[in-house]
């Protein structure tokens, strides 16, 4: 397990860092020079000149990435263009924001998600089955921030229940949290759906059924549990999708989340808070990547055994049978 | 992929795609949503002849009219009729989801396939798209507009780059099982070259699955446009984008909700459709996925 893990780990720190180099490298092909961007048009030769050596920006391309690599490492993501604050403040101060309704949202979509997706397979076909593969797909059809505004048209400015926009304490968070479940919802449901019927068909579920077992415990200890593994990839593939795709929710409700910190980077060509921005995300997207990984391995034990802790017996019959 | 004899008697001898054609026909919804997209696609063809009024067309007297008979749709801010600025939308809608998909259909399916059948080109490709697919889609995105700059054109490059990694992994896992099939071999033993084996034997049976991704991710794709409008980095203002009217109606929803839902309900009207017809589609191709 060990061995697996770290292993796994040092493989999710060279995607890491190279993806950190492919992004360095695509924002070298940003058109404009970025003393420019700093300076504003009007700026005299001396002063971009001036600027260019604050922010070392004459360096080779591989200096600079060495060099950034190098702070990051200390925890030091930069200095915004704009503002000539460190990014890793402001990103500190809005990270949380973006976890709390990212995860939620992520934990509202499974919940539902797994409950109706389980329904609807046990009872495939039914008209429950029907509204609710309905249901789904409007979750995968509609834009989020469409979603997102359409909850804040019944809920804030018809019913009056819940506030609009802004980020203050929970019950800012209930709309925007309501709209990610709803959107994650709809994947998880699907593949709910489709994997524990490809499992309810298989013989131990006939066993389980034949020997008297209650109906719900047959479903979800046989049933659910088997089929679990495909649901775990969509789960942590939505949550990564969230956790980076935020911005188009964060900016319906104004919540000042990572995402609309990166966009309106964006918007004003701030590079290193875009570059650092999207590091983040990604290393977000990692460590969730690499959880699941580990998780599989919890949660079958035919992939546990698979990567060789536990049964050592059987990896030595499966070397032998592979010398003949 | 092995005729089904029985059926195919039963029919009269049909070839693949009426085979397809008739299943796909007993799928309600698939016909519906068939239907409503060829619809859809009209409208955006005959637009100026549709739509009751010029898009562009500003008129003071009559701004933020709520739908009535004269404005089926309301009016926005400036006095534009909505019915014709979505009639006029449709177009980018259709234009940028089948463009997109196209291109990164083509692209993602070669490398796919070139992945799959030459070993040595396997880990320089696919590990070059795991880099790309790592970045999760808005930051991707973002980072792609920040560097073509907004415009229609760069929007379809930045999504149809977005959408290559996908395609390929797909075809990469199709054709990698289809490799082994005995009409494979028995084409290799019998001499053709690897472009006859790739055209003829390889690339009509890895179809299937590239034509049912095609038809969703056609629905996921006018999503992420309309995502991307409507943060200010696809579509520019004046154009009547769906997914930039919706940006624009933002600051009247408390008043004028209509001028931001009903462009909205029509990328899910379109989304619903294609989404539906993928269904169908998968469950014709692909009897393997029925249940």
């Amino acid at each position: 397990m060990l061995k697996y893990s770290v292993k796994r780990l040092l493989f999710m720190i060279l995607t890491l860092f190279l993806t950190t180099l492919f992004v360095f490298a695509l924002l070298e092909f940003v058109p404009g020079d970025p003393a420019r961007i700093i300076a504003g048009e009007g700026a005299t030769e001396a002063s971009l000149a001036a600027i260019r050596d604050e922010f070392q920006l004459n360096d080779p391309f591989f200096v600079r990435f060495f060099r950034y690599i190098g702070n990051l490492l200390q925890g030091n993501l930069g200095v915004s263009y704009k503002t000539r604050q460190p990014i890793a403040g402001a990103i500190g101060s809005r990270l949380p924001l973006t976890m709390i309704i990212a995860f939620w949202g992520v934990i509202v979509g499974t919940l539902l998600g797994l409950l109706a997706g389980t329904v609807s397979a046990v009872k495939q076909y039914s008209l429950f089955d029907r509204v609710l593969t309905f249901i789904s797909l409007f979750g995968k059809s509609a834009p989020s921030f469409w979603i997102a505004m359409l909850f804040v048209l019944i809920f804030s400015l018809k019913l009056g229940w819940l506030p609009a926009s802004g980020s203050y304490s929970f019950k800012y968070w209930i709309l925007p949290v309501a709209t990610i479940g709803l959107q994650a919802s709809s994947g998880i449901t699907r593949m709910t759906r489709s994997s524990v019927l490809e499992v309810i068909r298989q013989d131990y579920i006939r066993t389980a059924r034949a020997k008297g077992q209650v109906e719900w415990v047959v479903v979800i200890r046989h049933g659910l549990r088997n089929a679990f593994i495909p649901i775990l990839t969509q789960i942590s593939s939505s949550l990564c999708e969230y956790l980076g795709g935020t911005v188009l929710v964060e900016s319906v409700f104004a919540i000042p989340g990572l995402g609309n910190y990166v966009l309106e980077a964006v918007q004003r060509q701030d590079l290193p808070v875009v570059l650092s921005g999207i590091f983040i995300i990604c290393a977000m997207c990692s460590v969730v990547i690499l959880v699941t990984d580990l998780a599989y391995a919890f949660i079958d034990p035919r992939i546990k055994s698979t990567y060789g802790f536990g049964v050592k017996k059987k990896k030595t019959a499966q070397k032998e049978g592979g010398n003949k | 992929m092995a005729k089904n004899d029985a059926y195919k008697k039963k029919e009269g001898g049909n070839s693949q795609f009426k085979m397809v054609w008739i299943k796909l026909r007993e799928n309600k919804f698939a016909m519906a949503s068939l239907f409503i997209l060829i619809a859809v696609c009209l409208v955006a063809l005959f637009a100026p002849l549709i739509a009751p009024y010029d898009y562009t067309k500003q008129n003071y007297e009559e701004i933020l009219m709520f739908p009535c008979l004269k404005h089926p749709f309301g009016t926005d801010q400036f006095g534009r009729d909505i019915m014709s600025r979505i009639i006029w939308g449709s177009r980018y809608t259709i234009v940028i989801g089948v463009l997109t998909m196209v291109v990164s259909g083509v692209i993602g399916t070669v490398l796919g396939i070139l992945a799959a059948y030459y070993p040595k080109l396997d880990n320089p490709i696919m590990r070059f798209l795991d880099i790309f697919s790592s970045i999760p889609d808005m930051a991707l995105l973002m980072c792609l507009v920040i560097i073509l700059g907004t415009s229609m054109r760069n929007m379809i490059i930045a999504l149809g780059l977005y959408y290559i990694p996908g395609y390929a992994r797909l075809a990469r896992s199709k054709v990698l099982t289809l490799r082994n099939e005995e009409y494979v071999e028995a084409s290799i033993a019998l001499g053709a070259s690897d472009g006859r084996i790739l055209m003829s034997h390889i690339l009509p049976n890895s179809l299937a699955p590239i034509i049912v991704r095609f038809t969703m991710s056609t629905g996921g794709c006018i999503l992420e446009a309309a995502s991307l409008s409507y943060i200010g980095l696809g579509i520019q203002p004046p154009e009547p984008e769906w997914g930039l009217m919706i940006s624009q109606g933002k600051g009247f929803l408390s008043t004028n909700w209509y001028y931001s839902i009903i462009p909205g309900l029509c990328i899910v009207l379109v989304s619903y459709c294609l989404n539906y017809l993928g269904d169908g589609l998968r469950d014709a191709l692909d009897p393997r996925l029925n249940y």
